[in-house]
């Protein structure tokens, strides 16, 4: 597993010191958010057979959306909170509400 | 782009239960090394071409930082309290939690643990990114700017980070990428460590 990882890292590191360095074409770094959406929903597509060739996910289906729906809203509750007291108590930022000014857009 | 993902999602769930033999199940597990290898490839090209945020990050010190850890830690608290809730191990909730939101990317680390936690990891993430595009604008309005940064999690960096820039400031937009760029490099270290833990305790 953690070979995988590894990999996964090496040819992150690859791709980031090559583009910084300038060695990437502009025509590849143009298309590199494209690339990244073709390869996202290869992914996806392959996961979407996984889950339906497994039997087991699938009848429990029910439960699983119900638990994920609440992993969902109380992970990101608790992202939000965390930066909540870290801003208030440490970072103390400035300009960091919609009504103090600085935003761009009222959407 | 949601709906599309979720369009894929429900055509390949399809394909699995009526079209594709169980025989290519063997198969998938090589694409999937193929297709996550070439994205992270081309994902570090994106974050590399980025080379005026690394100045932004340079002026605003180290308390930029904060922002993912603060937004990793209570992702990873909320995790553990659904645990709980649901009486499951509370590695479990962690693990499905280090997702922090990159759905292709932890649903994956946790299949060889299990394939229903993988789902549910799946599942949460899509959820979470819906949750973030619906109230990342509320977020801003009536909590604060960085609250949303650690609402959008891994996707910050990208799928969310529009949204958020165009809801709060520059500056917000600069501590959203760097922020989605350390959930994102957390979520290949944290989730594959609470897994082996797991699998240790099998």
């Amino acid at each position: 597993m953690f070979s995988g990882v590894l990999i996964y890292f090496v040819l992150l590191g690859i791709g980031g010191v090559l583009s910084y360095k300038g060695i990437i074409h502009d025509k590849l770094l143009k298309r590199a958010g494209y690339m990244q959406m073709v390869f996202l929903y290869m992914l996806i597509f392959v996961m979407g057979l996984r889950l339906g060739m497994n039997r087991q996910v699938i009848e429990s289906i029910g439960t699983i959306g119900f638990k994920s729906g609440v992993f969902a809203v109380l992970t990101a509750a608790g992202s939000i909170m965390g930066v909540f007291v870290v801003d208030k108590t440490i970072i103390k930022s400035k300009n960091n509400r919609k009504n103090e000014g600085g935003a761009r857009n009222d959407n | 782009m949601t709906i599309k993902i979720l369009l894929v999602l429900v055509i390949g769930i399809f394909s699995g239960l009526y079209i594709v033999e169980p025989s290519f199940y063997g198969i998938t597990d090589t694409l999937l090394d193929i297709g996550l290898s070439l994205l992270l490839f081309f994902v570090g090209i994106d974050i590399g071409s980025n080379k005026k945020v690394f100045g932004h990050l340079k002026k605003m010190g180290l308390k930029i930082i904060l922002v993912p850890l603060s937004a990793a830690i209570g992702c990873l608290v909320g995790g553990i309290a659904v645990a709980l809730i649901f009486k499951m191990p509370l590695l479990e909730g962690a693990a499905v939690a280090a997702g922090f939101g990159w759905y292709s990317l932890a649903p994956v680390l946790i299949a060889p643990y299990s394939a229903e936690l993988s789902a549910i990891a799946f599942l949460t993430n899509v959820f979470r990114e819906i949750l973030a595009i619906v109230f990342i604008s509320y977020t801003a309005k009536y909590i604060g700017y960085f609250e949303t940064v650690g609402l959008g999690g891994a996707t910050s960096m990208d799928t969310t980070l529009p949204i958020i820039t165009r809801n709060t400031n520059a500056e917000t937009a600069v501590v959203s990428f760097v922020s989605g760029m350390m959930l994102s490099l957390m979520v290949p270290v944290l989730v594959p460590m609470i897994v082996s833990i797991l699998q240790l305790q099998m």
